[in-house]
């Protein structure tokens, strides 16, 4: 986990069960909007006051790519409906590929239309997702900003490694719950992906499930994603995170996991 | 936070590539070994395109964002009896393999960004004393976050 600027060479957009990061050219702006009210003011005053409405606008924007020239690969995202949300997950990596702990914008949102076009001999395409979002996350984490738990990458065995200190979190336990995403890419059997927290310290011994925020036991022969939230609002979730699989079945499962971290309760 | 350059040509002359010596700003020779085969900073117009953008607001703590161009020398071959034109084939296989060794780089210390950009002039190249090489002229595009 680095901190500083970056570039953007160094993101990475995971839509559904593809990984996007080869074919997006650019993906914006992250609408983060939160309505604004003004008070009645009398006309001596000279300032004007405004607070924050519970509305919240809450988009990716745009994403621009290109397709690849095996048939059946990105051009799957043609196939996801209006009528449903999709899961995306656009990891920022800080100078390098991205890594746990780097900042990440997570959502569930519909696409709203997709368009590809013939260009100078690619065929490139355009994707617009919708400013709507689950109310209910909206209502209850008001954010899409969190931290990458587990990079892209297979794994053959449970974690018993340190995680990473949320920056989010600021050194303390939060008590605002939050909500984690995933998205599967191969994998051979059954398995649960958890996301783990520790309040004390940063060891293996201390880590232990987050309350709610599991796959629960799912085949991932299949490609799977997904968004799920601690079990309520105002779970506790201590300042160290870590990613955890249990293998059932399965013997690798490659994935990428990330989690929200409430910050206020809306 | 002060720039890099320096930092970055040490990184430069870091790089290992078969049969070539990558030297360092403060190793630049005036008549090469012509023995072997040289790339080092280049004297008269080592550093252009300079510019430098803030990025936020505040003087000297702003953030910013300098990119320029470095531009090295290579001297693959001095020319002379017995090494015309027949020694210009593996004068460009050592090239190819400095352009690859760059490529191959996950990152430079002290850049942000480093890549080839340019080979401006490729053939006959003078050293600092004027001899004759069979060689070329590197140009890296170089970008540093300051701050």
């Amino acid at each position: 986990m680095a901190t500083g600027r970056t570039l953007g060479r160094y993101g990475r957009l995971y839509l559904n069960t593809l990984d996007m990061g080869s074919y997006t050219t650019s993906i914006g702006p992250f609408t983060h909007e939160f309505e604004v009210i003004p008070f009645e003011t009398p006309m001596v005053d000279e300032v004007r006051g405004y607070m924050l409405g519970r509305a919240i606008t809450i988009s990716p924007g745009k994403v621009n790519g290109v397709l690849h020239a095996r048939s059946g690969d990105v051009p799957m995202v043609a196939q996801y409906p209006a009528s449903t949300n999709s899961i995306l997950t656009y990891a920022v990596g800080i100078r390098a590929a991205p890594a746990a702990g780097d900042p990440v914008f997570c959502t569930a949102a519909p696409m709203l239309n997709y368009l590809a076009t013939e260009s100078g001999g690619a065929v490139t395409f355009t994707a617009d997702f919708a400013d709507t979002w689950r109310q209910t996350y909206v209502g209850k984490y008001g954010t899409p900003w969190g931290a990458l738990v587990h990079a892209y990458a297979a794994r053959t065995a449970a974690n018993s490694s340190a995680g990473f200190d949320d920056p989010l979190a600021s050194g303390a336990t939060t008590n605002f719950g939050g909500y984690m995403t995933y998205h599967t890419f191969t994998g051979d059997g059954t398995a649960t992906i958890t996301v783990q927290h520790s309040t004390t310290t940063n060891e293996n011994a201390s880590f232990g499930d987050l309350g709610g925020c599991t796959t629960g036991e799912l085949d991932f022969s299949t490609n799977r994603t997904g968004i799920v939230e601690t079990t309520t609002a105002t779970t506790a979730v201590g300042r160290y995170l870590r990613w955890q699989i249990a293998l059932n079945s399965a013997n690798t499962v490659t994935f990428v996991l990330s989690f929200v971290r409430g910050l206020r309760a809306y | 936070m002060a720039l890099a350059l320096l930092t970055i040509t040490n990184s430069i002359a870091a790089i290992s590539v078969t049969n070539v010596t990558i030297l360092d700003a403060d190793q630049i020779p005036l008549e090469p070994d012509s023995r072997a085969s040289y790339l080092f900073p280049k004297p008269n117009g080592f550093l252009t395109g300079f510019s430098l953008t803030r990025n936020s607001q505040g003087q000297r703590t702003a953030l910013m964002t300098v990119e320029y161009d470095l531009h090295y020398t290579f001297c693959g071959f001095r020319i002379g009896k017995g090494r015309m034109l027949e020694i210009y084939a593996e004068m460009v296989t050592r090239v190819m393999a400095i352009i690859d060794a760059a490529l191959a780089l996950d990152g430079l210390t002290g850049a942000v960004e480093f890549d080839p950009q340019d080979i401006p002039d490729f053939g006959v190249i003078n050293d600092p004393a004027g001899n004759a090489w069979h060689g070329c002229e590197i140009t890296f595009h170089i970008m540093e976050f300051v701050n």
